[in-house]
């Protein structure tokens, strides 16, 4: 894992990529930080780390859009897949190298924070925490694009994929307050979703019988749920989103919040991501 | 293309697909779900750290009291349009729920459930988005969204700043008051044009101190209500019926409790003077100034009374709040009283003070004619049980008298937290009160940093300009470096 992270990390900064990813960074969340908190005199640096999540559609994509995609393109992926090395090793040391160039990046903003800390009080424990929560947040999203990654044999298509899909992330936050929240949505949303599961089902393993079953049990069990319990289904679908949004978790961070439940969920979104990344690249063994 | 003869559905058993894929799909599909499960799992943890520095999201003592030994359900409605939850008024919320299993917290889309709202709404209030409803069997208080914060009004740029949460002062109160079987009920006087508790922006102030607010009219009522715990009058424009008068007489004679807020008026209320008179004080026509600086807020009119020692006024004191009180009248004692009555000062101005007798004179400075302080704003009458007659009086008279209605206008009550506390001390002594809910707001003022321009432009251009740029360049010289290697 340690020769992937290695070579990976070589590339980021032998190449303008790793440059790109920084130097945008470091652009845009010192303007905020001049506006936010030098000027204002204001020691409140939760601020700025709320406002610059944006930052992670441009930047994420440029950071993973090569990770995987590149190897498949220069056919190196064939290599790696038949090398000594496991599966598991070879996505970890890759998603570790673009998490490292994120970690080096906001290490370099620690200095704002220090700078405030010059002139007055700050308040640390939320500014700590608000850092948590961001970095947990940015690691989300590089596993996200680590995925995407895996799937074409074209950067720019990773890139543009990435920033479609993260742009979805806010997209959907924003529209949840238009989204309808009566039972009969919720319940139609629920059975779309056993559909798109069982489709996938079939995709994957091209078997009728089994999928069909599949979609009858899941159909089954909700209808009994509605039946039963027709208030589960009362603002189903806004829940549902808000439930899996990685960006209403982090405002708790900023709002001096820290949160085991939004810990959680971080991490295993980034396992899943990891997982299925691996999965991706399993199948072309046997595909 | 999808074969559906039985064969081709036996044989789809068979293929390379379904057996690697079907093993990935199972595997994939598990470990998802139960990724889910284990965060539902952990969501039912209530593990939340609270990192702020005023500890915002943590309840006070009282209120964790107040909640464990809860014995009714308590259903709180929070009006949020749905998605649109304020975060910080969530994570509160919540709190009490997760302290008491009798709190039930509800979301309620006020613009999809409009017939909700009406359910509550009376022709004085207004129940905006963002409101909570506290409800309790058929008892219920709205907290309005703007009673949830506190501001501070910056005389020189008229902006106002949110200073402090209040939502805890609010909403254990209303918990208290919807479980409670019996509320203190404070009976306004009308009609002689007095302002309301409402119009002063104040009354759910005194609604979260736990008072049902009712109007009393004295001319229709026979006498003031048995269930009345105190009567406020609140700056009224022309003077009390000589019926009223001995109707509110009678009231206090028999140990009833008033609060008298009197502003400066053209002319004398003689019946409302002449109650007084019997309590031993008078109010004496004119405005007082204050001419020291210490006691004034930039204007002699604008009074910072000094509080004297009374259980009204030594809470402000101890909390380091200050009153303000504009255009005062001031009380005078009467030579003669009955000796049942005690009369103690509550607030005073200095010796620096004066009397200004003409009203139409504009001049800022004493002048002739004008008499000297100190003066005395309010006081606190007690009039004693009487000992042998019972009947006549069985308990203790109490009355509070404020040469001022004013400082309660939600100019200066908003922004002088002082004002309104005096206000609700007085009423608690009023009902014989000791025990009173103390909550203290959240303070979330934040101070600013002692940076100067420079220092702060210096700052900017190594953050915005200086480290981009190192690095930028940093990465210009590697690709160079390689693309001519």
């Amino acid at each position: 894992m340690s020769a992937v992270l290695k070579k990976e990390l070589k590339i980021y900064f032998s190449t303008p990529t790793g440059y790109i990813f920084m130097g945008f960074f470091l652009l845009i969340s010192g303007f905020f930080f001049a506006v936010s908190n030098l000027f204002p005199a204001s020691p409140n640096y939760t601020l700025v780390l709320g406002n610059i999540t944006f930052i992670f559609l441009v930047v994420v994509p440029v950071l993973t859009m090569r990770l995987l995609s590149e190897e498949a393109r220069t056919k190196t992926d064939q290599l790696l897949l038949t090398s000594p090395l496991k599966l598991t090793e070879i996505v970890l040391g890759k998603y570790l190298a673009a998490v490292t160039v994120f970690v080096i990046t906001i290490a370099v903003t620690v200095l704002y924070p220090t700078i405030l800390s010059f002139y007055g009080d700050i308040p640390v424990a939320e500014t700590l925490g608000a850092y948590i929560g961001f970095f947990l947040l940015g690691c989300s999203f590089i596993s996200i694009g680590l995925f995407i990654s895996s799937l074409t044999d074209n950067q720019f298509i990773a890139a543009v994929v990435t920033f479609s899909a993260l742009l979805l992330t806010w997209v959907i936050d924003w529209l949840e307050s238009a989204l309808p929240t009566d039972r009969v949505a919720g319940f139609i949303f629920v059975l779309i979703l056993v559909g798109l599961v069982c489709a996938w089902i079939y995709l994957t393993i091209r078997n009728i019988i089994i999928s069909v079953s599949a979609a009858a049990i899941g159909a089954g069990a909700f209808v009994a749920v509605y039946i039963l319990k027709p208030e589960f289904y009362d603002n189903a679908i806004v829940r549902f989103f808000k439930w899996f949004s990685l960006l209403s978790r982090y405002q708790k961070f900023t709002n001096g919040l820290l949160d085991l439940s939004s810990i959680a969920y971080y991490l295993s979104f980034i396992f899943v991501f990891i997982f299925l990344t691996i999965r991706v690249l399993e199948k072309r063994r046997w595909s | 293309m999808v074969k559906l003869d039985l064969k081709s559905i036996k044989s789809s058993f068979k293929t390379r697909k379904f057996k690697y894929g079907g093993y990935a799909a199972m595997l994939t599909a598990s470990v998802i779900a139960i990724l889910i499960v284990l965060n539902l799992l952990v969501g039912q943890i209530p593990a939340k750290l609270d990192l702020t520095h005023n500890r915002l999201y943590s309840l006070s003592k009282p209120t964790i009291d107040l909640l464990k030994n809860l014995k009714k359900d308590v259903t709180i409605y929070a009006l949020f349009p749905t998605g649109n939850e304020n975060p910080v008024i969530s994570e509160f919320i919540q709190k009490y729920a997760e302290k008491s299993s009798h709190v039930k917290i509800k979301y309620i889309d006020p613009y999809k459930n409009p017939g909700f709202v009406k359910k509550y709404q009376t022709s004085e209030t207004q129940i905006d988005e963002g409101s909570l409803i506290v409800e309790s069997g058929n008892k219920f208080r709205v907290i309005n969204r703007y009673d949830m914060v506190d501001y501070s009004y910056n005389e020189q740029t008229g902006e106002s700043n949110v200073t402090g949460l209040t939502i805890e002062q609010k909403l254990t109160p209303a918990i208290l008051y919807v479980t409670s079987d019996k509320s203190p009920v404070l009976y306004e006087l009308k009609g002689h044009g007095e302002d309301t508790l409402v119009r002063l922006g104040i009354s759910s102030e005194i609604e979260a101190a736990n008072y049902e607010i009712r109007d009393l009219n004295l001319l229709t009522e026979k006498s003031v209500p048995q269930d009345a715990t105190a009567v406020i009058v609140i700056s009224p424009k022309t003077d009390i019926s000589d019926i009223e008068l001995k109707k509110l007489k009678d009231y206090i004679n028999s140990g009833g409790r008033v609060m008298f807020l009197m502003d400066i008026l053209k002319d004398e209320l003689k019946n409302f003077n002449s109650l007084f008179e019997s309590l031993g004080v008078r109010l004496e026509h004119g405005i007082v100034m204050e001419g020291d600086n210490n006691y004034n807020a930039g204007n002699p009119v604008w009074i910072l009374p000094k509080l004297e020692s009374h259980d009204i006024v030594n809470p402000i004191d101890l909390n380091n709040m200050y009153m303000l009180i504009p255009n005062a009248q001031p009380i005078v004692e009467t030579k003669f009283k009955k000796r049942t009555i005690t009369v103690e000062k509550l607030l005073t101005t200095t010796s620096n003070s004066w009397l200004r007798k003409d009203l139409t004179s504009t001049s800022l400075s004493k002048e002739k004619g004008d008499k000297s302080g100190p003066f005395t704003l309010a006081v606190a009458i007690t009039d004693k049980a009487d000992a042998f007659n019972t009947k006549l009086r069985p308990r203790d008279a109490k009355v509070v008298i404020v040469g001022n209605a004013t400082f309660l206008n939600s100019q200066f009550s908003k922004s002088v937290p002082g004002n309104l506390n005096f206000v609700i001390n007085a009423l608690n002594w009023l009902q014989d009160k000791k025990d009173t809910l103390q909550i203290q707001p959240k303070d979330l003022t934040t101070f600013r940093l002692n940076i100067s321009t420079t220092q702060a432009m210096v700052w900017a251009a190594i953050t915005v300009v200086g480290i981009p740029i190192v690095i930028l360049v940093l990465g210009l010289t590697v690709w160079l470096r390689r693309r001519h290697l």
